[in-house]
Order: C-alpha cells, then sequence, then structure tokens
C-alpha cells in the first residue's frame, strides 16, 4: 500500500516526507459566503497542520472588487511569511489603463510569480473579449510566466492561445471535479500541448474521478490546487493522499510539477 | 496510529443502481464494502437509490433482502408523508413500528428530488411519529455543486422542524460549504440538529462547530457510492479539533442516536 496514503490515513503530519505545493490557493472574504480563517496566519496555520510547504495565492478582493488592493494585500503576506507563499497578480482587464503599471508593480516590486485569470468573476470571455487579455498575455509571454486559469476556452481557442504563447505556462483549474462522463477538453489539451497543465481543485469529488484524470494526462501534467481558504485544504488534498496511484505520481501532483513551473 | 482510534460510521451512503451511473461506479453491497475497506469505514447507514428514483417502495424492501449478510450495513428507509397512499395503507405509525420491528432505526428524506414541502402541513404527522420514536431523520436536498446549498435547503422549514419537534434528530446530509451564514444560527438554537460532513469543505467549518456548538452536532459521511470518501476522510483526520471530537464525529454520534431510538 502507498506511504503516503499510510501517512494520511494516520493524519500524519506530511511535511517531513513529501514536498507539497498548493498552486491553487485565495485569501481574504468572500461577498457571497463566509470564508472562515482566511487571513495569511489562519493560512499558515492550516497549512503547517497538514505540511503544505507553499501555495500559491490571490485575493478574493482581487478577483470580486479591487485588483490592485487584493495584489496589496497578498504582497504584504508574502513579506509576512517569507517564502511560504506564491503570489498570483490578478489583472482585471476591465481596467486596461492599469494594467501595465500593475504588472510591474506586481513583478518587479511585489515579487510576485505567476498570473491569475478568472474569466468567470471578471465576466470576460475568452471567445468575444480575448483582446483584452492580450497585454498580460504579451507580458507573460516575455517573462515566462506561468498563468493560472479559472476556465477555459473552447479546445480550439485554448490551442490557439498555448501555441500562440509558447513561453506561457497554463494551468487550467477545477478539473478536479470533473464527473468522467463529459468530455473535459481541457484534459486532452493538457496531454496534447507540452505548455497546458491542469490543477486538481473543484469542490465535487466524483468516486474514482481523479484516477481517471491521472490516467487520461499523466501525472506530469498535474498540480495539487485546493482553492482553499474558499474550500477546506484538508478536503481538497485527500483525493491525491488517498489516490489508487503510485506513490511517484503523487509526489509529481503534490510538488513536484509546481516547482518546475513557479521555477523554485 | 490516530486513524485506528476512529470507529468510522458512514451515515450518508447507498446501494443500488441509478438511471446515470458514472463510469466504474460501483452499486453492489460487495463493491461497496470494498471501497469501505480501503478507507478504514467499519460500517455504513445505507439505503437504497432505487428509493431516490422511484420513491420508497419497492425500494426499501429490496435494501433489507441485499444487506441481509453484511453486519456493516445498517439500514435506512427512505420514507414520505402518506397522504398520497405512495406508502401503502397503512397509517404511518404502523409503518414506522413495522419498520422498527425489522431493524430499521433510521428515515431519509429527499425534499428537493421527491417535490416535498417540509412545512407542518405537510409533513406533520411523519415527523410527528418519528419525533415519538427518537428516530433519526436524514434530509438530502440533491446537492451536488456547494453552490446550490444556499437555495436548494429551505432554512425557514429547518428552522420550523427543529423548533417544533425538539426530540426529532435532523440530519442534514451534504449541505456545501456556503452555508454557515444559515446553519450557524440554526446550531446555536438547536441540539437536535446535525449535518454530515461529506460536503462540508467551509474552511475552518468544522473546527468552529466543534468549538461553538459542540462536536455532538456532527456526523461522519462520504456520499458514497456516488462521492469519494476521500475528502470527507481526510479532513476529519487533519481537523485542529482534540481526538474526543473526531471519534464523536467519525462514529459515536451516530451510535448514540441510533442507540436513543425508542422502539
Amino acid at each position: 500500500m502507498s506511504y503516503i496514503y499510510n501517512l494520511a490515513l494516520n493524519g500524519s503530519y506530511l511535511g517531513e516526507h513529501v514536498e507539497i505545493i498548493d498552486c491553487h490557493a485565495h485569501m481574504g472574504p468572500h461577498g457571497e459566503f463566509h470564508i472562515p480563517r482566511n487571513t495569511s496566519e489562519w493560512m499558515i496555520k492550516i497549512m503547517d497542520r497538514i505540511g503544505v510547504s507553499k501555495a500559491a495565492v490571490s485575493h478574493c478582493i482581487s478577483l470580486e472588487s479591487d485588483f490592485k488592493v487584493g495584489n496589496a494585500i497578498v504582497y504584504e503576506a508574502i513579506k509576512k511569511f517569507p517564502n511560504r507563499f506564491i503570489g498570483y497578480a490578478v489583472l482585471n482587464p476591465h481596467y486596461p489603463e492599469e494594467i501595465e503599471g500593475e504588472l510591474e508593480r506586481c513583478f518587479k516590486h511585489y515579487g510576485m510569480k505567476a498570473i491569475k485569470f478568472h474569466q468567470s468573476l471578471h465576466q470576460i470571455k475568452y471567445s468575444s473579449d480575448f483582446e483584452r487579455y492580450k497585454p498580460v498575455l504579451e507580458y507573460a509571454e516575455s517573462n515566462n510566466l506561468t498563468m493560472l486559469c479559472h476556465g477555459f476556452p473552447s479546445p480550439k481557442k485554448l490551442e490557439e492561445i498555448a501555441r500562440g504563447y509558447i513561453n506561457v505556462n497554463f494551468i487550467i483549474a477545477h478539473c478536479g471535479s470533473w464527473n468522467m462522463r463529459e468530455e473535459l477538453e481541457a484534459l486532452s489539451a493538457a496531454k496534447h500541448i507540452p505548455n497546458v497543465y491542469v490543477d486538481s481543485s473543484g469542490s465535487v469529488e466524483w468516486y474514482g474521478a481523479f484516477e481517471k484524470v491521472v490516467a487520461k494526462v499523466g501525472s506530469d501534467k498535474i498540480l495539487f490546487g485546493s482553492d482553499f481558504p474558499w474550500c477546506n485544504l484538508a478536503f481538497m488534498i485527500g483525493r491525491i493522499l488517498f489516490a489508487r496511484i503510485a506513490d511517484e505520481d503523487k509526489r509529481k501532483i503534490l510538488g513536484l510539477n509546481a516547482k518546475k513551473l513557479y521555477k523554485i | 496510529m490516530l486513524k485506528n482510534e476512529i470507529d468510522l460510521f458512514d451515515c450518508n451512503s447507498t446501494i443500488g443502481k441509478r438511471a446515470v451511473r458514472n463510469p466504474g461506479c460501483a452499486y453492489t453491497p460487495k463493491d461497496i464494502a470494498s471501497i469501505m475497506d480501503y478507507y478504514k469505514i467499519s460500517r455504513a447507514l445505507i439505503s437504497h437509490a432505487m428509493c431516490e428514483g422511484n420513491g420508497p417502495f419497492p425500494g426499501n424492501e429490496i435494501l433489507l433482502s441485499e444487506i441481509n449478510e453484511y453486519d456493516r450495513f445498517i439500514p435506512c428507509w427512505v420514507l414520505l408523508p402518506n397522504s398520497t397512499g405512495e406508502l401503502g395503507d397503512k397509517k404511518i405509525s404502523d409503518l414506522v413500528n413495522e419498520m422498527l420491528e425489522r431493524g430499521v432505526k433510521a428515515a431519509k428524506i429527499y425534499p428537493y428530488n421527491h417535490r416535498l414541502c417540509l412545512s407542518e402541513w405537510c409533513m406533520r404527522e411523519l415527523l410527528s411519529t418519528l419525533e415519538e420514536h427518537r428516530i433519526p431523520l436524514l434530509m438530502d436536498f440533491g446537492i451536488v455543486h456547494y453552490s446550490e446549498g444556499s437555495w436548494k435547503i429551505p432554512w425557514n422549514d429547518v428552522y420550523e422542524i427543529c423548533k417544533n419537534h425538539k426530540n426529532l434528530p435532523v440530519i442534514l446530509l451534504r449541505i456545501g460549504g456556503n452555508v454557515n451564514r444559515n446553519l450557524f444560527p440554526l446550531l446555536d438554537k438547536f441540539e437536535n440538529l446535525h449535518i454530515d460532513i461529506s460536503y462540508y469543505i467551509s474552511n475552518g467549518g468544522l473546527e468552529i462547530i466543534c468549538e461553538k456548538f459542540g462536536a455532538s452536532h456532527l456526523l461522519f459521511g462520504t456520499g458514497m457510492p456516488t462521492y469519494s470518501p476521500a475528502g470527507p476522510l481526510s479532513m476529519l483526520l487533519y481537523s485542529d479539533v482534540p481526538l474526543r471530537d473526531k471519534k464523536m464525529i467519525g462514529g459515536e454520534n451516530m451510535d448514540r442516536l441510533l442507540k436513543s431510538v425508542i422502539i
């Protein structure tokens, strides 16, 4: 039986045994519902309990109201807890006049390492509004950045984007909720396009689905993501810890792949 | 180490075929028992999927025959108010007595999928009869994604049921993680209200409930075999609550509720 499975079954601290980097975390409050314990201090406490060494975070304020305010709070968290938080710069295409300055601030001053797109909360369609993302994509291309995308466009558009920006690594989020019956284009894209990855986040955990994601995509192209504190970190990591896959695959998903993408 | 001290009792699982089957999804008692073995779940309170799709009968009867050889499966019948006669000619009280005689000490309703109004004018007889025997009543609101918890659960009705039937143990299943603003005031008011943790994905929610309202409100559940036990099990094992609380949530609370049933 898997070593990691046994550790999890005992509720053991994992940090000494496997490097865990959460590629999809948030921070801060949410208007629609209560997110308890959403501060950087609480997040570190929760990460330490499980053994998660780093979390890549975007702030809920960035996603739901003022992207610059949220980015600044993430910067404060990075300063307060060195080497524990990886900053996602959130850029809201509805404010094109502020994008260039915020990119400079986030990457030159704040030390952020990646970009987060949330086309759902920002209500930007890849199909019709894609031009509005171009300045950010071009910046990412020039600086070899990783981008975490809440969703994804049509397979054709995703392929067009990914092949057009070959220095950008795209992580397509929430593939952990795949229900196995409907075709999930992100999975085949991750399988066939070198710079497309998926993350394991997604609150609905259909029995047996995660193993099928791994079989379909391969463990080299999947990153652990929790959506924490939007969701519960321990709940979301369970699907990997208990998955019926090899420990070698679990280690890649839990942290090794993220290390490569974030260059840490 | 820790795990071995928690006797896991899953309060939320089913057997039987469904109209839509996810690839590889188990449905026989044998296969579900095998999943339980993998996750070290000792026992499961189990109902038949046919009852969700087609109403209580014949699913309740089939349940008893299919789990007959398995001590680890504890039967739970799906019920309705009987104004339509769907439960047969018996009065609710006679049906509940028969249920108890046959060893069924828990009941489940599907307010959303069975289009049931939970108001007293519709549910009083059923609720009062179950309350008389202190039979735990599980409520499955058909929530798939957590965002549905805020509108599929009729919070006012849950309030009225808990208030009017204080001896009825009410268990809300798979409620999602976006419900705290409605859930916490109810937990504060009613000792007879419980939730299963199968999909309670609120960050720190489990810990806050234990601290503010008591671990007695929480029950380990999985939603198996449609949903995976991995998430709720991992959340319980890594939660920041005393081992005492973990043991209660893991199985002791469900045991206590079943032992409190008045035959």
